[in-house]
């Protein structure tokens, strides 16, 4: 166990994240349970009111399913792409391997909305605009490199004999893959899969150019709501899509303690900081 | 022992083996016969070839050429998980994600070996290396020596006839080294498997083997017992290698008293047996190996000596330091023609030696020193001590005489 000094930089740092990152948080918490018809703050009384309307609403619960079908195909197929990317990368039997992973990682630092009006003008020529694809790709592009990063960091933890060892034993390439490859990549496919899913979740931007009527996701519909009518709802529903990823990263976290497996601090640092968050 | 024991060794056959890195030869034509049941040690500087060979041995590599036969099949085609060998690792690589039970049964998990035999082989293999309660721990739980055990057992419990080592105790620290070489060497006998075990330190070579095969540059520098690669070093690199011993540079000559080795400091009689086993003639320009064992230093206040002396006699000197070292002592020689010595005596025998003294240094007649070719590469050096070697070297001028002390 390391022990900190937390210096007078240190309590600016945190008073800092409290003012600019907590406070907002927590106004709209206590927002959420606002009984009124208007939002404002303070609220006059509380309620589970909006609660209520949010998890039956027709045009709420089909938004969330929306995100989930976008964000579940994303992961999945940023996975199906990343995993032996990473693994490829992280083992150099990639020629130029620096190359290939800039090129993997370039949408971590294009702008989003670059990326987004080019599948806009793509989708319109190829008459796709009305259908979930056009999301389902931009969102992909936003997962793989998250996928890519979190394999690669585990694929360069782990030592490198394993495999060969696993081959004098008497195990073929395949079993070897499966029995020793893929359970040490685990933690890393994990934390990819939940970093591309949330990638997806809380996307806003790719989403107001390739979403439609139909094509709704939760963010969208909060974004749509908030331009038309402004009631507590919308602080509801912002509380909701946070706990979702508050809650995916703290099961995760559990999974991963309860297992003695944690995905190293520098794994979650450099997802962290390659995001930009 | 039990059913663990009944398995027996296999000889293992390498013929010929050269591989190619990127244009660059590393092997060049490797022949090593492994007899059945046998502790081969494969011993080299990093970079020989040592390695690469067992590498291809196991079939983790591919030579370019040549054969692998093990008891008596080709195999150099057979895939790694078809060898049957078993391999340790210098990393000891076990699956961090398993339980030590997991990890030794893994093996036995792919041959479709039952619960119940599996569970009991497990326990014989683990008792082999006396780590029968750690049953249940995970390898980040055990320590560099244990986890090493558990890797030997693992490679052990599916009865391979040849069990191959890659510097298995490289990352242990000095006791734990000594402790593991003579378990290995135990485990390798109980269970009357072929070994082949490489390493970079002699001592560890000398105090397990039955066949030792020195590597030098991708071709074996020479190969036979421990006592042959220490006693009769071939080259100079095996003389140096073994025992890191002082070479004293000269020519052989014939005399009335046997055979003499000239030098900058005058003629020393050394071993005829290891001048005809080596086919050396008079004129051959070679190198007495001085070893401390061969060395019989005594006190020179006079600055002369008796003539039983003087025909053994290397050279005159001065002692450059005393280092203590327990049950030893070690006494740094300089003598007067520049060449460094080391002389090794028993603490308890009370030899009382002072930086300074002035000593003259013989061989000893009962035992005379071996003898080897120079190499071709320093034989530049040959002819300058060579034109000193009548001439007395008193001048206090270090002669450019060959030393070696490190």
């Amino acid at each position: 166990m390391r022990t900190y000094r937390i210096g007078w930089g240190g309590y600016l740092a945190a008073g800092l994240v409290a003012v600019f990152f907590v406070l907002p948080l927590i106004i709209i918490a206590i927002s959420a349970f606002d009984n009124s018809n208007l939002l404002g703050f303070p609220p006059t009384g509380y309620s589970l009111r909006w609660a209520r309307v949010l998890l039956t609403s027709p045009d709420w619960t089909n938004s969330m399913q929306t995100s989930l079908r976008v964000g579940l195909t994303a992961a999945g197929l940023s996975l199906v792409l990343g995993v032996p990317l990473g693994l490829a990368l992280g083992r150099g039997r990639i020629g130029r391997s620096r190359a290939v992973q800039a090129l993997v990682l370039a949408p971590v630092i294009m702008p989003v909305v670059t990326l987004a009006l080019g599948y806009f003008f793509l989708s319109a020529d190829t008459h796709l605009l009305n259908t979930i694809l056009p999301l389902i790709i931009a969102h992909t592009t936003l997962g793989l490199p998250l996928v890519v990063i979190a394999v690669l960091a585990t694929v360069r933890g782990i030592d490198a004999s394993l495999e060969p060892a696993a081959r004098t034993l008497g195990a073929s390439p395949w079993r070897t893959f499966r029995s020793i490859t893929v359970p040490l990549l685990l933690p890393g496919i994990v934390a990819g899969a939940v970093f591309a899913f949330l990638a997806s979740w809380d996307d806003i931007v790719n989403v107001v150019f390739l979403g439609t009527a139909t094509i709704r996701t939760f963010p969208l519909q909060l974004w749509t709501q908030m331009q038309y009518n402004l009631t507590p709802i919308v602080a509801t529903a912002a509380i909701f899509l946070s706990m979702v990823g508050i809650g995916l990263v703290s099961i995760t976290g559990l999974i991963f303690w309860a297992r003695r497996r944690r995905i190293s601090g520098q794994v979650a640092e450099n997802i962290l900081l390659r995001r930009g968050v | 022992m039990t059913d663990i024991g009944a398995t027996s060794g296999t000889p293992v056959d390498l013929r010929g083996l050269r591989k190619q890195y990127g244009g660059v030869e590393v092997l060049h034509g490797i022949d090593i016969a492994v007899p059945a049941g046998s502790f081969t040690t494969f011993l080299g500087p990093s970079g020989s070839g040592k390695t690469t060979t067992l590498a291809i041995t196991t079939g983790l590599i591919k030579p370019d050429a040549g054969r692998v036969e093990i008891g008596g099949r080709d195999c150099t085609r057979l895939p790694v998980h078809r060898r049957e060998i078993g391999f340790v690792f210098q990393s000891y690589a076990l699956f961090p994600h398993m339980s030590v039970e997991r990890n030794v049964g893994f093996p036995l998990k792919l041959r479709h070996v039952s619960r119940a035999e599996m569970h009991r082989r497990v326990g014989e293999a683990l008792e082999l290396v006396r780590l029968s309660s750690y049953r249940k721990h995970f390898p980040s739980q055990l320590s560099g020596g244990q986890q090493q055990r558990v890797a030997l057992a693992r490679a052990v419990v599916f009865h391979p006839r040849v069990l191959l080592m890659d510097e298995p105790l490289g990352a242990l620290d000095a006791g734990l080294r000594v402790h593991l070489q003579r378990e290995i060497v135990r485990i390798g006998r109980e269970l009357g498997v072929t070994v082949i075990y490489v390493t970079h330190d002699q001592a560890e070579a000398l105090t397990m083997s039955d066949q030792v095969v020195l590597f030098k540059d991708g071709n074996i520098e020479q190969a036979g017992t421990p006592q042959e690669l220490y006693g009769a070093p071939r080259t100079e690199f095996a003389a140096r290698f073994m025992a890191n011993a002082p070479l004293l540079p000269g020519t052989l000559e014939s005399s009335a008293h046997g055979i003499l080795i000239r030098h900058a400091a005058g003629a020393t009689p050394v071993s005829a047996e290891s001048v005809q086993a080596q086919g050396l003639s008079s004129g051959a320009p070679c190198a007495a190996v001085l070893r401390s064992e061969y060395l019989d230093p005594v006190p020179d206040r006079d600055g002369s000596g008796d003539t039983a002396v003087s025909r053994l006699l290397i050279g005159r000197g001065t002692v450059a330091d005393v280092i203590y070292a327990g049950a030893r002592e070690r006494l740094s020689i300089t003598l007067d023609n520049g060449v460094e010595l080391d002389y090794y005596y028993d603490s308890i025998d009370g030899l009382a030696w002072h930086r300074g003294d002035r000593l003259a240094v013989s061989v000893r007649p009962d035992k005379l020193p071996p003898v080897v070719p120079r190499d071709t590469a320093s034989q530049a050096d040959a002819p300058a001590a060579e034109a000193t070697a009548d001439g007395p070297p008193e001048t206090g001028e270090r002669s450019r005489v060959q030393a070696h002390s490190r």
